[in-house]
């Protein structure tokens, strides 16, 4: 007879992700018995509801530190300061959601609920401390990600979009599983625990050709170079709700995967692993720099951007050290706050017959919808790396922790790299304030929801860039316990 | 004695399926050969004392997978004249690049330190495997257990979304 274990730590420890879970269960059963009228919000509340549980538990918890079924899944506050940035991006998601779907004819209700599995699936995946644990976490995610991406049936681009993901996507779970298999192999356990302990007797060769299968499974995720091919389509073709949600909570999660993987599971490796992601961390930031040099498009700018974005996240990585490791918390938040509203402003110049979201749609608009384009403006100068905004914050720590390691050449091309960035983003600036709009103005809806949504991503992008030392300070508290 | 000619024939069966998998002209022909390939590999999980992967093996792989195979190969218009060879690649790049791997195989085959688990065989054929592996699953491995529901509840939701008939105002 074996013991189950399961007591108060491990009731604590899935709480978060298990409301948002059964949340998403409520919302889909609701969906199937609601009165199905055009306009209907309540599946979007219930859902919004659910958000709101796994919230509350997170917030209660805040501060808790606990290992739980036998140090396999954690507790402590790298998982929770995560969760807060899923269910900040699923929220916002949901909101930006609301109308813009309907007004492409877009009826699948079940959206709202795909988002909350997605979300769970990442909570799980900021929580895992067992390879098992993070593959479970990373199909849930992906899978409700490959159907939200093509969840706009009648547009081609969407097909695309959802089947690109979906191929690569089965092809990158097959480079996790080798990788876990070779860990496995080598070490005899799955739990970073008993990965840390079986490393100092395990074969070089399975260890080394373990790494580079995990580092090409969840590159891919967190989309770097040169693992980014799928990226452009695919945030492209989805619906910009969906594109929003994949490039701030995907990414995310698969950050927090990353930083909790090679920090603490592979600690004792870091010195293969810190080389590998150096190149990779200088290669996606240029490589995403470059390319969105010459986009006419700015949603596909915004996918390229991303990337670049990815490259300074794993610069923070890659130095590795507590320091560094609560940088690349503090970017993931203030990333998601200018992220989520930049794709938000996209959402709102889209009409139903039009997406809008060409360089030249923007001409103009701030004679046309001047709080939109105030709004784009502070989002794009944080991206920037403009200070006082929340992106000059972000990208600070991470520069300030390179060079507190002495990791001086990668904070100076991740400078550079800023640099470059700015002529794309001060690109859109000059089209919306002094260039004159070509074309009628599009017959815009107003959509409250998504109205409300930016204002809270606008003061986000502004209060995180003042008062950042709070979110630091548990950040790089949290990140303490975890690099040894 | 017999033992080790049951194996040998057993492998052989499945040796012989794969390479019927890669040599058929006839997608069909594959496919049944593919049978063959995953039988044997039921058999060769019994020499290993897994009893449960085997049954497992069978029920999923030989009763679901393949039939839906067979399934999609016959619901699929003309499928048996698709020339399935991969035109991109010629036959000596590709005969270097198996060859290269298979080279890296067999080294890693030779020199891998193999722990022989006596023991462990012995013990599984006492008890077979499915008694620890429920223990396994309600014990140290609940939690991926419980998880594994939530991907198939996510997988299903995302089949009926993406391939039911669209709804429309």
């Amino acid at each position: 007879m074996i013991q189950v274990p399961f007591g108060t730590a491990e009731w604590q420890s899935i709480a978060p992700f298990s409301l948002v879970a059964i949340g998403g269960m409520i919302a889909l059963l609701w969906a199937v018995f609601a009165e199905e009228r055009p306009g209907t919000t309540s599946v979007m509340w219930m859902s919004q509801a659910g958000l709101a549980a796994g919230l509350v538990a997170t917030i209660a918890l805040l501060g808790s530190e606990k290992a739980s079924f036998g140090g396999t899944f954690a507790l402590d506050g790298v998982s929770l300061l995560a969760n807060l940035v899923f269910l900040l991006s699923a929220s916002m998601t949901l909101f930006m959601a609301q109308g813009h779907l309907e007004s492409m004819g877009v009826r699948a209700r079940e959206f709202y609920p795909l988002v909350l599995f997605a979300t769970a699936g990442m909570m799980i995946m900021g929580a895992a401390r067992d390879l098992v644990i993070l593959f479970l976490g990373i199909e849930v995610m992906s899978l409700a990600a490959y159907v939200l991406a093509g969840i706009h049936r009648r547009d081609p681009g969407s097909t695309e979009a959802a089947l690109k993901y979906f191929v690569l996507g089965a092809f990158a779970t097959c480079f996790l599983l080798y990788g876990i298999a070779a860990f496995y192999g080598a070490t005899g356990a799955t739990s970073y625990d008993g990965i840390r302990a079986g490393l100092a007797s395990a074969p070089r060769a399975a260890l080394i050709g373990g790494v580079a299968l995990l580092v090409v499974a969840l590159g891919f995720k967190a989309a770097i170079v040169p693992f980014q091919a799928w990226t452009p389509d695919v945030y492209q073709g989805a619906p910009t709700a969906v594109t929003a949600l994949m490039s701030v909570g995907v990414k995310a999660a698969a950050f927090v995967g990353i930083t909790r993987l090679f920090l603490d599971g592979l600690g004792p490796l870091h010195q293969d692993w810190q080389r590998i992601f150096w190149v990779l961390a200088v290669l996606t930031m240029t490589v995403g720099n470059v390319f969105a040099l010459v986009q006419g498009n700015v949603k596909r700018m915004l996918a390229y951007s991303s990337i670049a974005h990815a490259g300074y996240l794993l610069a923070g990585v890659a130095v590795g050290t507590s320091r560094a490791g609560g940088a690349v918390l503090l970017y993931l938040f203030t990333y998601a706050f200018m992220t989520l509203g930049a794709f938000g402003v996209l959402i709102a110049l889209g009409t139903g017959e039009k997406p809008n979201d060409d360089l030249d749609d923007l001409r103009g608009l701030a004679d046309r919808r001047p709080l939109l384009a105030g709004a784009m403006t502070i989002f794009l100068l944080s991206l920037t790396g403009i200070p006082p905004l929340a992106g000059f914050v972000g990208k600070f720590y991470v520069v300030e922790s390179a060079v507190n390691a002495g990791w001086f050449w990668l904070a100076i091309l991740l400078v550079l790299n800023s640099a470059i960035a700015a002529y794309y983003y001060l690109a859109v600036i000059v089209a919306m304030w002094m260039r004159d709009p070509i074309g009628d103005e599009p017959a815009w809806e107003s959509r409250p929801y998504l109205a409300a949504a930016l204002l809270a991503a606008t003061v986000g992008t502004v209060l995180v860039g003042l008062f950042p030392s709070g979110t630091l300070d548990f950040a790089r508290h949290a990140f303490a316990s975890i690099v040894r | 004695m017999i033992y080790a000619a049951l194996f040998y024939a057993i492998a052989l069966f499945t040796v012989a399926g794969a390479f019927g998998v890669a040599f058929s002209e006839n997608v069909v022909y594959s496919a049944f050969s593919l049978m063959a390939t995953l039988l044997g590999a039921a058999g060769l999980y019994v020499f290993l004392g897994a009893d449960f992967l085997a049954a497992v093996q069978l029920l999923v792989y030989v009763g679901g997978i393949l039939v839906l195979t067979l399934f999609a190969i016959m619901l699929t218009h003309q499928i048996s004249d698709v020339e399935v060879s991969n035109r991109a690649v010629g036959r000596w790049p590709a005969l270097g690049l198996v060859g290269f791997v298979g080279i890296a195989m067999a080294t890693a085959l030779v020199r891998a330190p193999w722990k022989v688990s006596g023991e462990v065989v012995a013990k599984a054929a006492g008890e077979g495997t499915t008694y620890g592996i429920g223990d396994a699953f309600l014990g140290p491995f609940l939690l991926p257990f419980e998880l594994a529901s939530i991907v198939l509840l996510t997988a299903l939701v995302g089949a009926i979304v993406l391939s039911r008939k669209e709804i429309r105002d």
